[in-house]
């Protein structure tokens, strides 16, 4: 026949058309088709019809949702007011109430499964929100930079400033309105009960005027004050200080404090805040002397961008200056400099990774959790297909019967993020609790209003996404096929099986992904512990001893002796192995370095001079942190005096100097580029990762010290008891030796290296409880998808069992069925791990982020889980009663 | 506009109603239109505006049985209701006072 209409597009309308209307709408179409081809030929009256595909497709199926002429027609279909409306809505959640409370298991386990999620990412959220997104408590902070001097011909892209480079950049730019500089020191307070260490920041006037800080009380240095001949004797008090030590008095500004012996001048008093401000106790003047010197690296330095200048200008202008200083002075040879935005002064690079991955994390979690509760109300919706189907049958439109399903998850939604909430309270207050004393700001971490608009925004969007799925699965087409057949007949609907699979396939994709992203981390974690320290740390103690600073040579040679009789009266003392002191301690992360070289070698290249750490230590050091001097011999108290210097190697700095060669005896030049002392090697040490443990070992050189010359040394105990019990017996030979002196940051070495990996541990706990929690939903829902199944199919299984299947070929049969989605979501999960585990790179040590271990045992640990979860419902299916079975047929 | 009130295009289909006499198929009134009033028409409009006619009371329709000889099944076809009749007098007249009493409009030329 002539008049056929294209196929295809038939096809395609009788696929999209419900078939209430479609025999009628195809009947139109083929009717204008016939028409139009006896007027204007085949080929016109084909475009045509294809032409009217779209029309219907979106006119007249949607005009089938909305419940108008095409919906479902209703008995009776009352025109809503706005009030009428709104009782609606209340009617129907009062009607989603009572189906809530009529089925309390369900209802607890959806409200804690929301809860989870959305109490995690309050709680996340609340932490990113503080610690990464606050702005910093300064004016027009993206006015503010750091700035760094590069140095080309050592191979050093950014290092502190010395003082006179900083002094010549501060004269000589263009770009800034103010640029600081700033030091540490430590000094003692004197009086009340105990002296107290203070730490104490040496800035320039620019610093605190660079940043904007308006003093809570008194003033800030004024200009002038960081110049020599000024008095140096005026202290601004950190808010921290100000509260704990002074009581929070405002008559505190204009009074004289002892510190360090000596009266100084409070000046004011700064606000609370992070970073720079909290940084010290006290801030005082850095000073400019007459003659500053280009070698020591020591000032970090900021600055404020004038108006409109920016950062690159800055850096071309900061390089003209640079190099200008270069081409002047011998000793800055090859300067640069590095000028970087301040977004990183809070958080470091690191934290900021791991908090977005955290973040990442909480996101997955409330999806996982989403996706479960989608299922349980897909299940239950499927149950309850008889239900709505004779809602619609009695003349509910769509838009009621979604209504309804919505206003339910709605209040799911709303008791999950109230749950939520109360959780991530907890949450946080636990993190404070835990805090590992490196993540700025943790203390500040609160939900405020913009936490609770993220909660509640999540909640909404979780609930109306997972009531509508479905909602929408309404029969309105098949009503009576629904009201004939019940429950039965939509168990078998391959659609709705399907989606449900799909879901359990990602949330167990999903939750390999954290799953993998835990492993990693808990087995960077381990490695870091693992790692060969080189120095032990079993019942060994370390304190520090403060002692004011010695003004002349006198008090220098006093404060020696003072040292050397404590570390003998503490050497002397039964309970004590061994003792020794050292100018800096073990695991700060950072340390003093200078370039080395070996004299009866060809020099290096400036830019290839190796950097070593260096540490000033009294005899006995090594035996008493249990390092093995692998050649030569230990310092003598004579090696103190001796020129030239004698020094004790790192087997790695005599490797690098002398590879296969004896280092005793040799010559080894220190601050190479710099001072270039010369220096007899006596001895070689194991290697250590003094450092950082997730460091390659240090290399170090070692001079000798009697715990004088540099205030406040670090005595290193080794006992054969409990080393806390120690610290009594420690205060009362002080405080014979020097009086009024105190002991601070004492902690065993044990506590110290604990501490070092405190912000890893943190972050791997946080990712390991997300990923347990994820693994929970997913298991919980592989279950629930399988035994509600199972439950639909008890007479199926029963036909089969009737018919001579055996036990175990329905088990088979059902862990199939439960283990088909698991299979896939493990494949899915392995693929988005590989992708996603980029991002964790920085925060990995010791294992690859594609660490096939880590991949198996996941996939293994969520693969047996799975099993059993499908087991159960299996089980269940093999009991049961073949005659029950068919008799509820 | 009161909720008895037709739009433009209902008004068109109902008018084609009447003017196809008797009953008719959906593609007939989307005929009768084009021609009528010389534009494409959507068959997808009328069909809504058919069904929502009918709702409406002013139309109804019926499934014809397949004539002999004919086979397939039977198909829709629609009629004027009297009540569409009475609505289409009731508008003739509105748009009648309306023009009686105002100046007559001048033809665009």
């Amino acid at each position: 026949m002539n008049g056929v209409p294209p196929r295809f597009a038939a096809a395609v309308l009788r696929w999209i058309l419900p078939a209430s209307i479609r025999d009628d709408a195809l009947d139109d179409l083929s009717d204008g088709h016939a028409l139009r081809v006896a007027r204007a030929g085949r080929r016109a009256a084909d475009r045509w019809y294809w032409r009217q595909v779209p029309g219907f497709a979106l006119r007249v199926r949607l005009a089938t949702l909305t419940g108008g002429p095409l919906g479902p027609r209703p008995v009776c279909q009352p025109a809503l007011t706005g009030s009428e409306r709104m009782t609606t809505i209340i009617a129907d959640l009062r009607y989603g109430a009572r189906g809530l409370s009529r089925n309390a298991a369900f209802t607890a386990i959806a409200v804690f499964t929301l809860a989870l999620g959305i109490g995690a990412n309050a709680a996340i959220f609340s932490v990113v929100r503080t610690v990464l997104l606050r702005p910093l408590p300064f004016p027009e902070p993206e006015r503010l930079v750091q700035v760094w001097e590069s140095r080309r011909d050592r191979g050093w892209d950014q290092s502190s400033f010395t003082h006179a480079n900083f002094w010549d950049a501060t004269d000589m730019n263009r770009s800034f309105s103010a640029m600081g500089a700033m030091t540490w020191g430590s000094i003692t307070l004197a009086g009340r009960d105990n002296p107290e260490r203070l730490s104490v920041a040496y800035v320039t006037t620019g610093f605190l005027r660079a940043l904007g800080v308006t003093p809570v009380a008194g003033r800030v240095f004024a200009d002038g004050e960081d110049r020599v001949g000024s008095d140096s004797r005026i202290t601004v008090l950190s808010h921290g200080v100000w509260t704990r030590q002074f009581g929070s008095d405002r008559s505190i500004v204009g009074r004289a404090i002892a510190l360090g012996g000596q009266d100084y001048r409070v000046i004011g008093v700064l606000p609370a805040g992070t970073p720079w401000l909290d940084a010290a106790d006290l801030f005082m003047p850095l000073q400019r002397g007459p003659n500053e010197d280009r070698d020591s690296f020591e000032l970090s330095v900021i600055a404020r961008l004038k108006p409109g200048v920016t950062i690159d200008a800055a850096r071309t202008d900061l390089g003209r200056v640079a190099s200008q200083i270069a081409s002047q002075y011998r000793e800055a040879k090859g300067m640069g400099v590095r000028i970087e935005p301040s977004d990183d002064w809070v958080a470091s690079d690191t934290l900021r990774r791991a908090l977005w991955v955290l973040m990442a994390a909480v996101g997955f979690l409330l999806l996982i959790a989403c996706v479960n509760l989608a299922n349980m109300l897909l299940a239950r919706s499927t149950g309850r297909i008889r239900e709505r189907a004779m809602r619609a049958a009695l003349g509910a439109t769509r838009g009621r019967v979604v209504q309804t399903a919505v206003a339910e998850a709605l209040l799911l939604g709303a008791l999950g993020a109230m749950v939520g909430l109360a959780m991530a309270f907890g949450v946080v207050r636990l993190l404070r609790a835990f805090d590992p004393g490196d993540i700025p700001r943790l203390s500040e971490v609160s939900i405020d209003g913009s936490v609770l608009a993220v909660t509640v925004g999540a909640a909404l969007v979780t609930s109306i996404v997972t009531g509508l799925a479905p909602a929408l699965r309404t029969p309105y087409h098949d009503i009576i096929v629904a009201l004939r057949e019940g429950e039965r007949s939509v168990v078998g609907n391959r659609r709705a099986v399907g989606m449900r699979g799909a879901l359990v396939s990602l949330e167990v994709a999903l939750s390999l992904v954290l799953l993998v992203g835990a492993g990693l981390l808990i087995r960077s974690f381990t490695a870091v512990l693992d790692v060969d320290r080189g120095f032990q740390t079993e019942n060994r103690v370390l304190f520090q001893v403060n002692l004011p600073d010695p003004h002349n040579e006198a008090e220098t040679i006093q404060l020696g002796a003072t040292m050397t009789q404590l570390k003998t009266r503490l050497q002397a003392l039964p309970q004590v192995t061994s003792a020794a002191a050292v100018s800096m301690r073990m695991l700060r992360g950072t340390g003093t370095g200078m370039g080395f070289a070996a004299q009866d070698k060809p020099a290096p290249p400036d830019d290839a001079v190796p950097w070593a750490g260096w540490r000033m230590i009294t005899p006995d050091y090594f035996k008493t942190i249990g390092v093995r001097i692998v050649a030569g011999r230990d310092f003598t108290p004579q090696d103190l005096l001796a020129r030239p210097w004698r020094v004790i190697i790192s087997q790695r700095v005599a490797e690098r100097l002398w590879p296969g060669e004896n280092a005793v005896g040799r010559n080894i030049i220190l601050w190479k580029g710099q001072s270039e002392n010369v220096a007899e090697v006596i001895g070689v040490a194991a290697d250590m990762r003094d450092w950082d443990l997730a460091d390659t070992p240090t290399l170090a050189v070692y001079m000798p010290y009697n715990g004088g010359g540099m205030s406040s040394p670090y005595f290193v105990v080794h006992t054969n008891a409990s080393p806390s019990a120690l610290i009594p017996t420690v205060r009362s030979i002080l405080a014979e030796l020097a009086p009024g002196a105190p002991i601070s940051n004492v902690r065993s070495l044990n506590e110290l290296v604990w501490q070092s990996v405190a912000a890893r541990r943190f972050t791997m706990l946080l990712l390991a409880a997300l990923a347990s929690v994820a693994l929970l939903l997913a298991l919980a829902g592989v279950y629930g998808v399988l035994s509600y199944s199972v439950s639909r199919r008890r007479t199926e299984i029963g036909m089969r069992m009737a018919l001579g299947a055996s036990r175990s070929s329905v088990l088979r049969l059902v862990l199939s069925q439960g283990m088909r989605p698991v299979v896939l979501g493990l494949l899915a999960g392995v693929l988005g791990a590989f992708v996603l585990s980029r991002y964790m790179t920085t925060l990995l040590f010791g294992v690859g982020r594609l660490d096939v271990p880590t991949y198996a045992g996941v996939a293994a640990l969520l693969g047996v889980t799975a099993i059993l979860a499908c087991y159960l419902p299996a089980r269940d299916a093999m009991r049961v009663d073949v005659l029950t079975a068919i008799r509820e047929e | 506009m009161s909720r008895n009130a037709l739009g433009e295009f209902e008004h068109h289909v109902l008018l084609a109603l009447v003017r196809l006499g008797g009953r008719a198929r959906g593609a007939a009134v989307v005929l009768e239109l084009e021609d009528a009033t010389r534009r494409t028409v959507s068959p997808a409009a009328v069909f809504v505006a058919l069904r929502r006619l009918e709702q409406r009371g002013y139309a109804r329709s019926t499934k014809r049985e397949p004539r002999p000889g004919e086979g397939g099944r039977g198909k829709r076809e629609f009629q004027i209701t009297s009540a569409g009749t009475a609505r289409l007098a009731d508008s003739r007249r509105t748009f009648e006072r309306l023009w009686g009493t105002g100046r007559p409009v001048a033809e665009p030329s």
